[in-house]
């Protein structure tokens, strides 16, 4: 019950129509969606940038928006991170950093040393911001944005102008700071490889439209989704690290109450991961096998049998305890054949896992 | 001619001076709003105010002067109004010349202002907002450094051009001695009454003191151009 409304905005042919929506209150959640479906009006709209935009918008029982009467952004105390750096020209490093400080109410909860550390910013401060690179940019305009100490962090693909090298760079640094920073941040991105690796919460937007808000999980499960652009379904679990087994190179982990070995994974013991498994990685057989190279074998019930394509369908599997399913990708040839069917119980065998982050 | 030199009335040149700061210090108040205002808006309307913004530039100056003579006359609709307000005629004094000079500078000092605004976007007004930054304090602190080197060229071209005017002083304020007298119309009266020498003492001095000003200036210019690039 974080930031709540609606918006709409009409420019040019374009139009916006958000419907209600309903962002969390924690965590990074994703705007997601292809180049000119609306997020950046929308996101623009929602900061109160956009003068035109009608609608509603309550941000932490605070009203940003109704009958007409907006908010001053300046009164919002949000921080907004532009696809372009956009840092003031005429100020070095540390009085790019410092403008939102100076401004903010006291007391402060985030500190300019912790802020420098984090983005690794000490050997910057002196600079004059014309000579840095793209990716320092970036991290210098994220900086500013924090320091200005908002109740909400907003970032418009504040990677779309960086080369991969700097996009590399700059990932771990939005890890750490989805992890160590307590506000909500929306994230826009056409990437569904950024929506993986940082969100928490996708809004998935299409032609104008909010299309839904999911969890990542809920979104990722789902074969049809928008992230997998042209890939095959796969499930994403949740997983913890149970122990190493190190004579064999081998990492064990717990899915539900289900155990899964994979190769050694330099991470400790205790640790939650994500899962990720291809639907066409897993087999099913009424036994569990005897003699076998697969070191992967669950007990699975089936829940759900749904056609995929012409000659496969996508069998929606319960492992015990697990709250996601896992999908196996079968012929239909074999479905009548091993005669499948719902709440019958079966071994699935997964010939590979992968894991996320 | 040392003689000539102590005895010269240099009064015009104080004048001159006078109305040219006046007018440069109000086209800098009032025309930044304007040309902030210019630089937001889009369609028929900016072409149509842009158009009557930079009228001065292409009418002749004793058009514009006669129009400005006709209105703020004391039969005028301006100069009845200013008279019943109880203040004394705008014409033939030094009010009516700034009035006159602002409206006939005013394309000088909003079009560089207006690039300038134009030049630098939304975009870090924008971020300045949400980094908790009222109007004023965005304007002063983020637009006014970030535009100084179009602020500095538009009051120069003001300035210079309001102490080279003659057409709309002439139609407005007459030729008064100590009063109206710009140094334009002063030199102009020397050569009239082939006084070529007061008139020679004058124009150097214009010439000096122009081209000492525009060095300053576009010195200072290279400056913030190296900072601010």
């Amino acid at each position: 019950m974080s930031l709540t409304g609606h918006l709409s905005l009409t420019r040019g042919g374009f139009q916006l129509d958000t419907g209600l929506f309903e962002i969390p209150e924690t965590g990074l959640t994703a705007i997601f969606g292809h180049s000119g479906c609306g997020k950046t009006s929308f996101l623009r709209a929602l900061a109160g940038f956009e003068n035109e935009a009608k609608g509603e918008v309550v941000f932490q029982g605070k009203l940003w928006l109704k009958d007409g009467k907006s908010l001053p952004v300046y009164q919002r105390k949000l921080g907004y991170v532009f696809q372009e750096s956009s840092l003031f020209a005429h100020l070095d490093v540390e009085n790019n950093l410092r403008y939102g400080l100076k401004r903010a109410t006291k007391p402060h909860h985030i500190h300019f040393e912790q802020v420098v550390e984090w983005l690794n910013l000490a050997h910057l401060l002196v600079r004059d911001v014309q000579t840095l690179s793209g990716g320092e940019k970036q991290r210098v305009a994220i900086g500013r944005a924090l320091l200005g100490q908002p109740n909400i962090l907003m970032m418009d693909e504040p990677m779309a102008s960086l080369d991969s090298l700097s996009k590399q760079q700059i990932f771990p640094y939005l890890e750490r700071l989805r992890d160590e920073i307590k506000i909500p941040i929306l994230y826009i991105t056409h990437s569904s490889d950024e929506v993986v690796r940082l969100a928490d919460t996708v809004i998935f937007m299409a032609e104008g439209k909010i299309a839904s808000i999911e969890s990542i999980e809920q979104a990722l499960n789902q074969p049809h989704s928008p992230l997998y652009q042209n890939q095959d379904p796969r499930s994403v679990l949740s997983a913890v690290l149970d122990s190493h087994v190190l004579e064999d190179g081998l990492s064990c982990l717990k899915v539900g109450s289900a155990k899964l070995s994979i190769s050694y994974l330099d991470k400790a013991v205790g640790e939650t991961l994500r899962v990720v498994i291809s639907a066409n990685q897993v087999s099913l057989m009424k036994e569990k096998p005897v003699l076998t190279s697969m070191l992967n074998h669950l007990p699975v019930t089936i829940e759900d049998i749904s056609d995929f394509n012409e000659f496969s369908v996508l069998v929606r599997l319960r492992l015990k305890d697990e709250p996601w399913p896992l999908l196996a990708q079968i012929t239909k040839r074999s479905v009548k054949q091993l005669a499948l069917e719902e709440a019958s119980e079966w071994i699935a065998a997964i010939k590979s896992v992968s894991i996320l982050n | 001619m040392l003689d000539l030199i102590l005895n010269l009335d240099y009064q015009p040149l104080w004048i001159t001076l006078q109305v040219a700061t006046y007018t440069t210090i109000l086209l800098i108040i009032l025309g930044t709003p304007l040309a902030l205002w210019l630089a937001k808006i889009t369609g028929a309307k900016k072409a149509v105010l842009e158009a009557v913004v930079a009228l001065p530039l292409v009418l002749p100056p004793t058009v514009l002067g006669f129009y400005l003579l006709v209105t703020m006359g004391p039969d005028g609709p301006v100069g009845q109004l200013w008279a019943s307000m109880g203040f004394s005629p705008l014409t033939f004094s030094m009010t009516g010349l700034v009035i006159g000079s602002f409206l006939y500078s005013l394309p000088f000092a909003i079009q560089p202002l207006m690039h300038g605004f134009e030049l630098m976007g939304k975009r870090p007004i924008e971020a300045s907002a949400s980094l908790g930054a009222s109007k004023w304090d965005q304007f002063f602190s983020i637009t006014l450094p970030l535009t100084r080197r179009h602020y500095l060229v538009g009051a120069t071209l003001a300035f210079a051009h309001t102490v080279g005017e003659f057409g709309v002083i002439l139609m407005l304020g007459g030729n008064i001695p100590g009063v109206t007298q710009v140094v334009s119309i002063a030199i102009y009266d020397h050569v009239e009454a082939l006084e070529y020498s007061q008139a020679h003492i004058l124009s150097a001095i214009m010439l000096v003191m122009s081209l000492l000003v525009l060095s300053i200036v576009y010195g200072v210019n290279r400056r913030l151009e190296v900072k601010v690039g």
